[in-house]
Protein backbone atom coordinates (compact mmCIF):
# COMPACT_ATOMS: atom_id res chain seq x y z
CA UNK A 1 0.00 0.00 0.00
CA UNK A 2 1.51 3.19 -0.94
CA UNK A 3 2.64 5.89 1.20
CA UNK A 4 0.10 9.28 0.08
CA UNK A 5 1.82 12.03 -0.82
CA UNK A 6 1.20 14.24 2.33
CA UNK A 7 2.52 10.88 4.52
CA UNK A 8 5.71 10.79 2.56
CA UNK A 9 6.42 15.04 2.83
CA UNK A 10 5.80 14.10 6.68
CA UNK A 11 9.03 12.22 6.30
CA UNK A 12 10.26 14.19 4.03
CA UNK A 13 9.91 17.39 6.92
CA UNK A 14 11.20 14.86 9.50
CA UNK A 15 14.53 14.00 8.23
CA UNK A 16 15.56 17.68 6.61
CA UNK A 17 14.50 19.04 10.14
CA UNK A 18 16.43 16.48 12.51
CA UNK A 19 19.50 15.70 10.40
CA UNK A 20 19.57 17.98 6.96
CA UNK A 21 19.07 15.28 4.08
CA UNK A 22 17.10 16.00 1.72
CA UNK A 23 14.67 13.28 -0.02
CA UNK A 24 12.90 14.31 -3.39
CA UNK A 25 9.92 13.30 -5.11
CA UNK A 26 10.01 9.73 -6.78
CA UNK A 27 11.85 8.28 -3.34
CA UNK A 28 8.84 7.16 -1.61
CA UNK A 29 9.50 3.05 -2.67
CA UNK A 30 12.52 3.94 -0.36
CA UNK A 31 10.83 5.18 2.40
CA UNK A 32 8.49 2.84 2.59
CA UNK A 33 11.05 -0.26 2.05
CA UNK A 34 12.93 1.30 4.53
CA UNK A 35 10.52 1.85 6.86
CA UNK A 36 8.49 -1.48 6.67
CA UNK A 37 10.63 -2.76 9.26
CA UNK A 38 9.72 -0.30 12.01
CA UNK A 39 6.04 -0.09 10.84
CA UNK A 40 6.31 -4.34 11.38
CA UNK A 41 8.07 -3.91 14.69
CA UNK A 42 5.50 -1.71 16.38
CA UNK A 43 2.81 -4.07 14.53
CA UNK A 44 1.64 -1.28 13.06
CA UNK A 45 1.21 -3.45 9.78
CA UNK A 46 1.61 -0.93 6.80
CA UNK A 47 4.14 2.02 6.57
CA UNK A 48 1.39 4.54 6.22
CA UNK A 49 -0.07 3.49 9.35
CA UNK A 50 2.89 3.53 11.13
CA UNK A 51 3.96 7.20 9.77
CA UNK A 52 0.26 8.36 10.56
CA UNK A 53 0.64 7.00 14.06
CA UNK A 54 3.75 8.90 14.13
CA UNK A 55 2.03 11.74 12.69
CA UNK A 56 -0.26 12.04 15.33
CA UNK A 57 2.33 11.27 18.17
CA UNK A 58 5.26 12.39 16.80
CA UNK A 59 7.74 10.98 20.08
CA UNK A 60 11.31 11.49 19.76
CA UNK A 61 12.28 7.84 20.00
CA UNK A 62 9.98 7.16 17.34
CA UNK A 63 11.43 10.30 15.19
CA UNK A 64 15.16 8.78 15.69
CA UNK A 65 14.01 5.42 14.70
CA UNK A 66 13.03 7.07 11.27
CA UNK A 67 16.12 8.93 10.66
CA UNK A 68 18.20 5.86 11.35
CA UNK A 69 16.04 3.92 9.07
CA UNK A 70 16.40 6.63 6.18
CA UNK A 71 20.08 6.98 6.65
CA UNK A 72 21.36 3.29 7.38
CA UNK A 73 24.16 2.18 5.28
CA UNK A 74 25.08 -0.68 4.85
CA UNK A 75 28.57 -1.08 5.15
CA UNK A 76 31.38 -3.53 5.03
CA UNK A 77 35.38 -3.87 5.45
CA UNK A 78 37.46 -2.13 3.21
CA UNK A 79 34.76 -0.80 0.97
CA UNK A 80 35.59 -0.67 -2.91
CA UNK A 81 38.94 -1.71 -1.77
CA UNK A 82 40.72 0.67 -4.14
CA UNK A 83 40.49 3.95 -1.48
CA UNK A 84 42.14 1.39 1.19
CA UNK A 85 45.26 0.67 -0.73
CA UNK A 86 45.08 4.39 -1.77
CA UNK A 87 45.55 5.29 1.79
CA UNK A 88 48.39 3.62 2.41
CA UNK A 89 50.05 3.47 -1.01
CA UNK A 90 49.83 7.44 -1.56
CA UNK A 91 48.61 9.31 1.19
CA UNK A 92 49.99 7.45 4.21
CA UNK A 93 53.76 7.39 2.30
CA UNK A 94 53.31 11.15 1.52
CA UNK A 95 52.03 12.33 4.63
CA UNK A 96 54.85 10.46 7.14
CA UNK A 97 57.29 12.16 4.26
CA UNK A 98 56.47 15.81 5.45
CA UNK A 99 57.63 17.18 8.51
CA UNK A 100 55.95 16.49 11.88
CA UNK A 101 57.71 16.24 15.10
CA UNK A 102 55.08 14.73 16.62
CA UNK A 103 54.79 12.20 14.35
CA UNK A 104 50.86 12.05 14.74
CA UNK A 105 48.71 11.77 12.40
CA UNK A 106 44.65 12.51 13.07
CA UNK A 107 41.69 10.58 10.75
CA UNK A 108 38.44 11.78 10.22
CA UNK A 109 35.63 8.87 9.43
CA UNK A 110 32.76 10.89 9.45
CA UNK A 111 29.51 9.40 8.89
CA UNK A 112 30.52 6.45 10.14
CA UNK A 113 27.92 4.50 10.69
CA UNK A 114 28.78 0.91 12.62
CA UNK A 115 32.22 1.34 12.30
CA UNK A 116 33.53 -0.90 10.22
CA UNK A 117 35.25 2.31 7.64
CA UNK A 118 36.65 3.17 11.50
CA UNK A 119 38.10 0.14 12.03
CA UNK A 120 39.34 -0.77 8.55
CA UNK A 121 41.51 2.14 8.85
CA UNK A 122 43.08 1.36 12.45
CA UNK A 123 43.82 -1.78 11.25
CA UNK A 124 45.62 -0.41 8.19
CA UNK A 125 47.68 1.99 10.48
CA UNK A 126 48.11 -0.74 13.03
CA UNK A 127 50.20 -2.19 9.82
CA UNK A 128 51.21 0.19 7.97
CA UNK A 129 51.82 3.41 10.10
CA UNK A 130 52.64 2.28 13.56
CA UNK A 131 55.66 0.28 12.68
CA UNK A 132 57.08 3.60 11.25
CA UNK A 133 56.88 4.56 14.68
CA UNK A 134 54.01 7.06 14.39
CA UNK A 135 51.24 7.05 16.27
CA UNK A 136 47.17 8.18 15.15
CA UNK A 137 44.46 9.00 16.49
CA UNK A 138 40.93 8.34 14.29
CA UNK A 139 37.60 10.31 14.99
CA UNK A 140 34.42 8.41 14.09
CA UNK A 141 31.37 10.63 13.63
CA UNK A 142 27.75 9.72 12.68
CA UNK A 143 24.28 11.40 13.29
CA UNK A 144 22.59 8.36 14.73
CA UNK A 145 23.39 7.59 18.88
CA UNK A 146 22.56 4.37 17.59
CA UNK A 147 25.23 4.40 15.51
CA UNK A 148 27.64 5.63 17.58
CA UNK A 149 27.00 2.98 20.21
CA UNK A 150 27.28 0.12 17.73
CA UNK A 151 30.84 1.88 16.71
CA UNK A 152 31.93 2.07 19.73
CA UNK A 153 31.10 -1.02 21.17
CA UNK A 154 32.98 -2.46 17.54
CA UNK A 155 31.16 -5.64 17.65
CA UNK A 156 29.54 -7.75 14.84
CA UNK A 157 27.62 -10.48 13.82
CA UNK A 158 29.72 -13.48 11.81
CA UNK A 159 27.60 -12.70 8.85
CA UNK A 160 29.03 -9.07 9.19
CA UNK A 161 32.46 -9.95 9.84
CA UNK A 162 32.20 -12.20 6.87
CA UNK A 163 32.16 -9.11 4.21
CA UNK A 164 35.24 -8.04 3.06
CA UNK A 165 37.50 -8.74 5.69
CA UNK A 166 40.66 -11.06 5.07
CA UNK A 167 40.41 -14.03 7.63
CA UNK A 168 43.89 -13.08 8.23
CA UNK A 169 42.83 -9.41 9.88
CA UNK A 170 39.99 -11.53 11.29
CA UNK A 171 42.04 -13.69 13.45
CA UNK A 172 44.54 -11.10 14.26
CA UNK A 173 42.59 -8.26 15.67
CA UNK A 174 39.07 -9.67 16.79
CA UNK A 175 37.78 -12.16 19.69
CA UNK A 176 34.67 -13.92 19.60
CA UNK A 177 32.33 -13.35 22.51
CA UNK A 178 29.33 -15.39 22.37
CA UNK A 179 27.61 -15.36 18.70
CA UNK A 180 29.52 -12.13 18.13
CA UNK A 181 33.29 -10.79 17.59
CA UNK A 182 34.37 -7.99 18.72
CA UNK A 183 37.42 -5.67 17.74
CA UNK A 184 40.37 -5.87 20.16
CA UNK A 185 40.87 -3.42 22.57
CA UNK A 186 43.96 -2.00 21.28
CA UNK A 187 42.17 -1.29 18.32
CA UNK A 188 39.51 0.13 19.82
CA UNK A 189 41.29 2.65 21.54
CA UNK A 190 42.72 4.16 18.22
CA UNK A 191 39.19 5.30 17.83
CA UNK A 192 36.70 7.69 19.61
CA UNK A 193 33.50 8.03 18.53
CA UNK A 194 30.98 10.72 19.21
CA UNK A 195 27.80 12.10 16.99
CA UNK A 196 27.68 14.80 14.63
CA UNK A 197 25.80 16.37 12.45
CA UNK A 198 27.29 17.01 9.46
CA UNK A 199 24.79 20.27 8.17
CA UNK A 200 25.65 21.82 11.63
CA UNK A 201 28.88 23.60 12.43
CA UNK A 202 31.44 21.26 13.33
CA UNK A 203 32.39 21.40 16.92
CA UNK A 204 36.37 22.89 17.52
CA UNK A 205 39.14 20.98 17.34
CA UNK A 206 42.84 19.97 15.87
CA UNK A 207 42.99 19.48 12.17
CA UNK A 208 42.56 16.00 10.48
CA UNK A 209 45.07 14.85 7.68
CA UNK A 210 42.69 12.46 6.48
CA UNK A 211 38.94 12.34 6.08
CA UNK A 212 36.90 9.83 4.97
CA UNK A 213 34.03 11.27 4.08
CA UNK A 214 32.12 8.36 1.79
CA UNK A 215 28.41 7.66 0.55
CA UNK A 216 27.33 10.37 2.42
CA UNK A 217 27.07 13.52 0.90
CA UNK A 218 24.08 11.75 -1.31
CA UNK A 219 21.54 12.51 1.23
CA UNK A 220 22.05 16.52 0.44
CA UNK A 221 21.40 18.97 -1.74
CA UNK A 222 24.36 20.44 -3.88
CA UNK A 223 24.17 24.09 -1.46
CA UNK A 224 24.65 21.37 1.71
CA UNK A 225 27.07 19.64 -0.27
CA UNK A 226 28.99 22.61 -0.95
CA UNK A 227 28.78 23.73 2.61
CA UNK A 228 29.98 20.31 3.95
CA UNK A 229 33.19 20.18 1.73
CA UNK A 230 34.09 24.13 2.52
CA UNK A 231 33.54 23.19 5.75
CA UNK A 232 35.50 19.78 5.92
CA UNK A 233 38.44 22.05 3.94
CA UNK A 234 38.63 24.49 6.93
CA UNK A 235 39.28 21.45 9.33
CA UNK A 236 41.59 19.48 7.23
CA UNK A 237 45.54 20.24 7.23
CA UNK A 238 47.20 21.65 3.95
CA UNK A 239 47.55 18.88 1.72
CA UNK A 240 45.57 16.78 3.65
CA UNK A 241 43.55 13.82 1.85
CA UNK A 242 39.83 13.31 1.66
CA UNK A 243 38.53 10.36 0.50
CA UNK A 244 34.70 10.39 -1.24
CA UNK A 245 32.20 7.22 -2.19
CA UNK A 246 32.73 5.11 -5.13
CA UNK A 247 30.22 7.72 -7.44
CA UNK A 248 30.68 10.80 -5.68
CA UNK A 249 33.08 13.96 -7.23
CA UNK A 250 34.34 17.23 -5.86
CA UNK A 251 33.85 18.32 -9.57
CA UNK A 252 30.83 21.05 -9.33
CA UNK A 253 30.67 21.61 -5.65
CA UNK A 254 34.56 22.59 -4.60
CA UNK A 255 36.98 22.89 -7.14
CA UNK A 256 39.72 24.20 -4.95
CA UNK A 257 40.42 20.08 -4.43
CA UNK A 258 43.36 18.75 -6.53
CA UNK A 259 42.03 15.92 -8.08
CA UNK A 260 44.05 12.75 -7.96
CA UNK A 261 42.93 9.93 -10.35
CA UNK A 262 44.20 6.65 -9.16
CA UNK A 263 43.01 4.39 -11.34
CA UNK A 264 39.17 4.16 -10.89
CA UNK A 265 39.50 5.60 -7.53
CA UNK A 266 40.19 9.94 -7.32
CA UNK A 267 41.78 11.16 -4.03
CA UNK A 268 41.54 14.88 -3.28
CA UNK A 269 44.09 16.72 -1.88
CA UNK A 270 43.49 20.10 0.14
CA UNK A 271 45.15 23.00 -1.00
CA UNK A 272 48.75 24.43 0.17
CA UNK A 273 50.50 21.15 0.53
CA UNK A 274 54.25 21.44 1.37
CA UNK A 275 56.29 21.51 -1.55
CA UNK A 276 53.22 22.82 -3.92
CA UNK A 277 50.83 20.70 -6.33
CA UNK A 278 52.66 17.94 -8.27
CA UNK A 279 51.38 14.85 -10.35
CA UNK A 280 51.98 11.18 -7.97
CA UNK A 281 54.89 9.87 -8.64
CA UNK A 282 53.03 6.39 -7.52
CA UNK A 283 50.78 4.76 -9.74
CA UNK A 284 48.45 2.65 -7.99
CA UNK A 285 46.98 -1.14 -9.45
CA UNK A 286 43.63 -1.47 -9.79
CA UNK A 287 43.31 -4.63 -8.79
CA UNK A 288 42.28 -5.44 -4.81
CA UNK A 289 44.01 -3.62 -2.46
CA UNK A 290 43.67 -6.54 -0.03
CA UNK A 291 45.85 -8.87 -1.71
CA UNK A 292 49.03 -6.88 -1.81
CA UNK A 293 48.66 -5.76 2.05
CA UNK A 294 47.93 -9.14 3.47
CA UNK A 295 47.74 -12.24 0.91
CA UNK A 296 51.01 -11.95 -0.31
CA UNK A 297 52.36 -12.49 3.30
CA UNK A 298 50.67 -16.08 3.53
CA UNK A 299 51.87 -17.03 0.31
CA UNK B 1 40.55 -19.83 -14.39
CA UNK B 2 40.11 -23.22 -12.75
CA UNK B 3 38.73 -23.98 -9.55
CA UNK B 4 37.98 -27.07 -7.11
CA UNK B 5 35.09 -27.46 -5.13
CA UNK B 6 35.49 -29.88 -2.00
CA UNK B 7 32.74 -30.72 0.00
CA UNK B 8 30.82 -33.70 1.16
CA UNK B 9 27.23 -31.93 0.65
CA UNK B 10 26.27 -32.09 -3.00
CA UNK B 11 23.87 -29.17 -2.64
CA UNK B 12 27.31 -26.84 -1.29
CA UNK B 13 28.91 -28.22 -4.32
CA UNK B 14 26.08 -27.23 -6.50
CA UNK B 15 26.11 -24.07 -5.21
CA UNK B 16 29.70 -23.17 -4.93
CA UNK B 17 29.73 -24.33 -8.47
CA UNK B 18 27.04 -21.71 -9.99
CA UNK B 19 28.45 -18.72 -7.90
CA UNK B 20 32.16 -19.89 -9.44
CA UNK B 21 30.50 -20.31 -12.80
CA UNK B 22 28.52 -17.05 -12.66
CA UNK B 23 32.37 -15.24 -12.53
CA UNK B 24 33.96 -17.52 -15.57
CA UNK B 25 35.73 -20.50 -14.06
CA UNK B 26 35.55 -23.86 -15.06
CA UNK B 27 34.46 -26.08 -12.03
CA UNK B 28 35.80 -29.47 -11.23
CA UNK B 29 34.03 -31.16 -7.75
CA UNK B 30 35.18 -33.64 -5.23
CA UNK B 31 33.50 -35.05 -2.15
CA UNK B 32 36.09 -35.79 0.39
CA UNK B 33 39.83 -34.41 0.79
CA UNK B 34 41.04 -37.82 -0.31
CA UNK B 35 39.03 -37.57 -4.00
CA UNK B 36 40.48 -34.25 -4.11
CA UNK B 37 43.92 -35.12 -3.63
CA UNK B 38 43.35 -37.86 -6.48
CA UNK B 39 42.29 -35.35 -8.82
CA UNK B 40 45.12 -32.97 -8.15
CA UNK B 41 47.37 -36.16 -9.16
CA UNK B 42 45.88 -36.37 -12.15
CA UNK B 43 45.56 -33.19 -13.70
CA UNK B 44 48.90 -32.86 -14.62
CA UNK B 45 49.91 -29.20 -15.37
CA UNK B 46 45.99 -28.25 -15.46
CA UNK B 47 46.03 -27.07 -11.54
CA UNK B 48 43.00 -25.43 -10.52
CA UNK B 49 44.11 -21.74 -9.51
CA UNK B 50 41.15 -21.76 -6.64
CA UNK B 51 40.24 -25.01 -4.28
CA UNK B 52 37.07 -24.18 -1.59
CA UNK B 53 37.51 -26.81 1.15
CA UNK B 54 34.68 -28.06 3.56
CA UNK B 55 36.24 -28.99 6.72
CA UNK B 56 33.87 -32.17 8.37
CA UNK B 57 34.06 -34.78 5.51
CA UNK B 58 34.92 -38.29 5.46
CA UNK B 59 37.81 -40.17 4.77
CA UNK B 60 40.05 -36.96 4.53
CA UNK B 61 38.76 -33.64 6.33
CA UNK B 62 39.88 -30.19 5.03
CA UNK B 63 42.25 -29.43 7.36
CA UNK B 64 44.51 -32.56 6.74
CA UNK B 65 43.98 -31.99 2.55
CA UNK B 66 45.19 -28.24 3.15
CA UNK B 67 48.05 -29.85 5.20
CA UNK B 68 48.60 -32.40 2.34
CA UNK B 69 48.52 -29.68 -0.31
CA UNK B 70 51.29 -27.41 0.70
CA UNK B 71 53.87 -29.91 1.30
CA UNK B 72 54.09 -29.89 -2.05
CA UNK B 73 56.07 -27.31 -3.89
CA UNK B 74 54.69 -28.54 -6.95
CA UNK B 75 51.06 -27.00 -5.70
CA UNK B 76 52.17 -23.86 -3.85
CA UNK B 77 50.38 -21.57 -6.82
CA UNK B 78 47.21 -23.03 -5.81
CA UNK B 79 45.33 -20.53 -3.68
CA UNK B 80 43.24 -22.74 -0.75
CA UNK B 81 40.04 -21.08 0.86
CA UNK B 82 37.96 -22.92 3.79
CA UNK B 83 34.17 -22.66 3.55
CA UNK B 84 33.04 -24.50 6.68
CA UNK B 85 30.30 -24.12 9.30
CA UNK B 86 33.72 -24.05 11.69
CA UNK B 87 33.79 -20.85 13.40
CA UNK B 88 35.86 -20.76 17.10
CA UNK B 89 38.67 -18.05 16.70
CA UNK B 90 40.89 -20.97 17.24
CA UNK B 91 40.14 -23.49 14.45
CA UNK B 92 40.34 -20.25 11.93
CA UNK B 93 43.80 -19.77 13.17
CA UNK B 94 44.62 -23.64 12.97
CA UNK B 95 43.78 -23.23 9.32
CA UNK B 96 45.58 -20.16 8.35
CA UNK B 97 48.35 -21.97 10.10
CA UNK B 98 47.84 -24.86 8.24
CA UNK B 99 48.25 -22.76 4.99
CA UNK B 100 44.82 -22.14 4.52
CA UNK B 101 44.78 -18.92 2.22
CA UNK B 102 41.33 -17.26 3.22
CA UNK B 103 38.32 -18.81 5.39
CA UNK B 104 34.64 -17.61 4.74
CA UNK B 105 32.11 -19.58 7.54
CA UNK B 106 28.63 -21.07 6.47
CA UNK B 107 25.78 -19.50 6.10
CA UNK B 108 26.97 -16.51 3.49
CA UNK B 109 25.12 -14.49 0.81
CA UNK B 110 27.12 -15.16 -2.31
CA UNK B 111 28.10 -11.75 -2.13
CA UNK B 112 30.66 -12.38 0.94
CA UNK B 113 32.26 -15.17 -1.65
CA UNK B 114 32.71 -12.56 -4.19
CA UNK B 115 34.17 -10.73 -1.96
CA UNK B 116 36.41 -13.30 -0.45
CA UNK B 117 37.62 -13.36 -4.41
CA UNK B 118 38.47 -10.17 -4.85
CA UNK B 119 40.47 -10.31 -1.72
CA UNK B 120 42.62 -13.04 -3.23
CA UNK B 121 42.31 -11.50 -6.31
CA UNK B 122 40.53 -13.76 -7.98
CA UNK B 123 37.87 -12.48 -9.53
CA UNK B 124 38.08 -12.77 -13.04
CA UNK B 125 34.92 -10.73 -13.53
CA UNK B 126 36.19 -7.71 -11.64
CA UNK B 127 36.95 -5.70 -14.43
CA UNK B 128 41.15 -4.15 -14.54
CA UNK B 129 40.71 -0.02 -15.67
CA UNK C 1 7.38 -33.40 31.42
CA UNK C 2 8.07 -34.85 34.47
CA UNK C 3 9.68 -33.36 37.65
CA UNK C 4 12.77 -35.32 37.48
CA UNK C 5 13.44 -34.76 33.30
CA UNK C 6 12.51 -30.57 34.01
CA UNK C 7 15.12 -30.87 36.70
CA UNK C 8 17.70 -32.81 34.15
CA UNK C 9 17.00 -30.00 31.43
CA UNK C 10 17.60 -27.08 33.53
CA UNK C 11 21.07 -28.87 34.67
CA UNK C 12 22.35 -29.65 31.22
CA UNK C 13 21.34 -25.97 30.33
CA UNK C 14 22.91 -24.48 33.16
CA UNK C 15 26.28 -25.56 31.53
CA UNK C 16 26.05 -24.54 28.39
CA UNK C 17 24.81 -20.82 27.60
CA UNK C 18 22.50 -20.94 24.94
CA UNK C 19 19.05 -19.62 24.48
CA UNK C 20 16.08 -19.88 21.91
CA UNK C 21 17.27 -16.70 21.08
CA UNK C 22 20.58 -17.74 19.85
CA UNK C 23 19.06 -20.77 17.63
CA UNK C 24 16.31 -17.79 16.77
CA UNK C 25 19.39 -15.92 15.41
CA UNK C 26 21.55 -19.05 14.11
CA UNK C 27 18.59 -19.82 11.71
CA UNK C 28 17.68 -16.36 11.17
CA UNK C 29 21.08 -15.86 9.25
CA UNK C 30 20.82 -19.44 7.66
CA UNK C 31 17.43 -18.76 5.87
CA UNK C 32 17.97 -15.80 5.13
CA UNK C 33 22.03 -16.45 3.28
CA UNK C 34 20.12 -19.62 1.46
CA UNK C 35 16.93 -19.71 1.43
CA UNK C 36 16.32 -15.66 0.66
CA UNK C 37 13.65 -15.92 3.51
CA UNK C 38 12.42 -13.84 6.79
CA UNK C 39 11.93 -16.63 9.91
CA UNK C 40 9.97 -15.07 12.63
CA UNK C 41 9.01 -16.93 16.22
CA UNK C 42 6.29 -18.25 16.80
CA UNK C 43 4.29 -19.82 19.57
CA UNK C 44 4.91 -23.71 19.78
CA UNK C 45 2.19 -25.42 17.41
CA UNK C 46 2.83 -29.43 17.72
CA UNK C 47 -0.44 -29.61 15.36
CA UNK C 48 1.48 -28.39 12.25
CA UNK C 49 4.14 -31.67 12.84
CA UNK C 50 2.62 -34.45 12.46
CA UNK C 51 3.53 -37.95 11.26
CA UNK C 52 4.63 -36.48 7.60
CA UNK C 53 7.63 -34.49 8.74
CA UNK C 54 11.30 -34.58 7.80
CA UNK C 55 13.57 -34.72 10.83
CA UNK C 56 17.22 -34.04 9.81
CA UNK C 57 19.58 -34.24 13.05
CA UNK C 58 23.62 -33.75 13.44
CA UNK C 59 25.50 -35.00 16.33
CA UNK C 60 28.15 -33.32 18.62
CA UNK C 61 30.53 -35.31 20.01
CA UNK C 62 33.41 -34.18 23.09
CA UNK C 63 33.31 -31.75 25.65
CA UNK C 64 29.51 -32.04 25.29
CA UNK C 65 27.19 -34.36 23.48
CA UNK C 66 24.17 -34.35 21.93
CA UNK C 67 22.53 -33.64 18.71
CA UNK C 68 20.84 -30.57 16.66
CA UNK C 69 17.55 -31.37 15.58
CA UNK C 70 15.50 -29.60 12.54
CA UNK C 71 11.81 -30.85 12.06
CA UNK C 72 9.74 -29.51 9.05
CA UNK C 73 6.55 -30.64 7.45
CA UNK C 74 7.35 -32.25 4.27
CA UNK C 75 5.89 -29.75 2.08
CA UNK C 76 7.96 -27.35 3.83
CA UNK C 77 11.40 -29.81 3.63
CA UNK C 78 9.89 -30.14 -0.20
CA UNK C 79 10.16 -26.07 -0.15
CA UNK C 80 13.18 -25.13 1.18
CA UNK C 81 15.11 -27.63 -1.38
CA UNK C 82 13.59 -26.02 -4.18
CA UNK C 83 14.52 -22.80 -2.29
CA UNK C 84 18.15 -23.31 -1.98
CA UNK C 85 18.66 -25.30 -5.29
CA UNK C 86 16.30 -22.53 -7.25
CA UNK C 87 14.74 -25.59 -8.96
CA UNK C 88 10.88 -25.89 -9.88
CA UNK C 89 11.13 -29.46 -8.96
CA UNK C 90 13.82 -31.28 -6.73
CA UNK C 91 14.02 -35.62 -6.16
CA UNK C 92 13.73 -36.85 -2.59
CA UNK C 93 18.08 -36.83 -3.16
CA UNK C 94 17.85 -33.39 -3.39
CA UNK C 95 15.57 -32.86 -0.27
CA UNK C 96 17.45 -34.72 1.80
CA UNK C 97 20.74 -32.97 0.97
CA UNK C 98 19.27 -29.88 1.12
CA UNK C 99 18.08 -30.45 4.26
CA UNK C 100 20.91 -31.91 5.81
CA UNK C 101 23.27 -28.80 4.76
CA UNK C 102 21.07 -26.66 6.45
CA UNK C 103 21.13 -28.64 9.56
CA UNK C 104 24.81 -28.96 9.05
CA UNK C 105 24.94 -25.20 9.03
CA UNK C 106 22.66 -24.66 12.49
CA UNK C 107 23.97 -27.50 14.23
CA UNK C 108 28.29 -26.35 13.29
CA UNK C 109 26.84 -22.69 14.93
CA UNK C 110 25.16 -24.08 17.90
CA UNK C 111 28.37 -26.00 18.36
CA UNK C 112 30.66 -22.90 18.61
CA UNK C 113 28.13 -21.68 21.45
CA UNK C 114 29.21 -25.23 23.46
CA UNK C 115 32.21 -25.72 25.63
CA UNK C 116 35.27 -26.42 23.70
CA UNK C 117 36.31 -29.00 22.20
CA UNK C 118 33.59 -30.54 20.14
CA UNK C 119 33.07 -32.15 16.91
CA UNK C 120 30.38 -32.04 14.61
CA UNK C 121 29.07 -35.19 12.85
CA UNK C 122 27.18 -36.15 9.28
CA UNK C 123 23.51 -34.92 8.91
CA UNK C 124 21.29 -37.50 8.79
CA UNK C 125 17.63 -36.94 7.39
CA UNK C 126 14.66 -39.36 7.70
CA UNK C 127 10.72 -38.87 7.14
CA UNK C 128 9.10 -39.65 9.93
CA UNK C 129 8.26 -38.76 13.47
CA UNK C 130 11.30 -40.21 15.45
CA UNK C 131 14.10 -37.97 15.20
CA UNK C 132 17.03 -40.05 14.20
CA UNK C 133 19.46 -39.75 17.17
CA UNK C 134 16.29 -40.05 19.77
CA UNK C 135 16.73 -41.80 22.86
CA UNK C 136 15.44 -42.27 26.48
CA UNK C 137 18.96 -41.01 27.36
CA UNK C 138 18.63 -37.75 25.48
CA UNK C 139 16.80 -34.22 26.62
CA UNK C 140 15.72 -31.31 24.83
CA UNK C 141 17.39 -28.48 26.92
CA UNK C 142 16.60 -25.40 24.20
CA UNK C 143 14.16 -25.15 21.29
CA UNK C 144 12.85 -22.55 18.94
CA UNK C 145 9.67 -22.67 16.69
CA UNK C 146 10.17 -20.56 13.18
CA UNK C 147 7.71 -19.39 10.95
CA UNK C 148 9.01 -19.25 7.28
CA UNK C 149 6.92 -18.25 3.97
CA UNK C 150 3.98 -20.24 4.42
CA UNK C 151 5.21 -23.53 6.78
CA UNK C 152 7.58 -23.76 9.87
CA UNK C 153 10.76 -25.00 11.25
CA UNK C 154 11.64 -26.14 14.55
CA UNK C 155 14.80 -26.04 15.79
CA UNK C 156 16.21 -27.90 19.07
CA UNK C 157 19.03 -29.00 21.33
CA UNK C 158 19.20 -32.20 23.16
CA UNK C 159 22.04 -33.24 25.25
CA UNK C 160 22.84 -36.49 26.06
CA UNK C 161 21.85 -38.06 29.80
CA UNK C 162 23.59 -41.25 30.28
CA UNK C 163 26.95 -39.05 30.76
CA UNK C 164 26.76 -36.77 34.06
CA UNK C 165 23.18 -36.06 33.40
CA UNK C 166 24.36 -32.90 32.26
CA UNK C 167 25.30 -33.77 28.51
CA UNK C 168 29.22 -33.45 29.73
CA UNK C 169 31.68 -36.07 29.77
CA UNK C 170 32.71 -37.49 32.93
Amino acid sequence: MALSPDLFHFVCELVRREAGIVLEDGKEYLVESRLLPLARKSGAGTTSDYVAALRARPTLEGRHAVVDALTTNETFWFRDQDPFEALTRVAIPELVARPNPRRKLRIWSAACSSGQEAYSIAMLMTEHLLPLGWSVDIVATDISPTMVERTRAGTYSQLEVGRGLPASMLIKYFRRTGTQWQVNENIRSMVTVAPLNLTQPFPAGPAFDIVFMRNVLIYFDTQTKRQIMRQVRQVTTPGGFMFLGAAETTLGIDDTWERMPLGRFTLNRAPGAPGGPRPLATSVPTASAVPSMTFAKNR
Amino acid sequence: MRALVIDDSRVMRTLLTRDLKKVGYEVLQAEDGQKALDLLETVGDDLPDLCTIDWNMPVMDGLTFVQKVRQRPEWRGITLMMVTTESEHNQLVRALAAGAHEYLMKPFPPEAFLEKLDILGLNPSRSLA
Amino acid sequence: MSAQTDTQAEAALACVELQSDDLVAITTDVWSCFLDEEVYPMPEDAAGLDAESVLASVGIVGAWGGHVLLELPVAGAEAAAKRMLDLEEVTALEIVDALGELTNMVGGNVKSLLPPTCHLGLPMVVQGTVAPAAGTDTIEICRAFLGWADTTVRVSVWAKTNRDRNGLAT
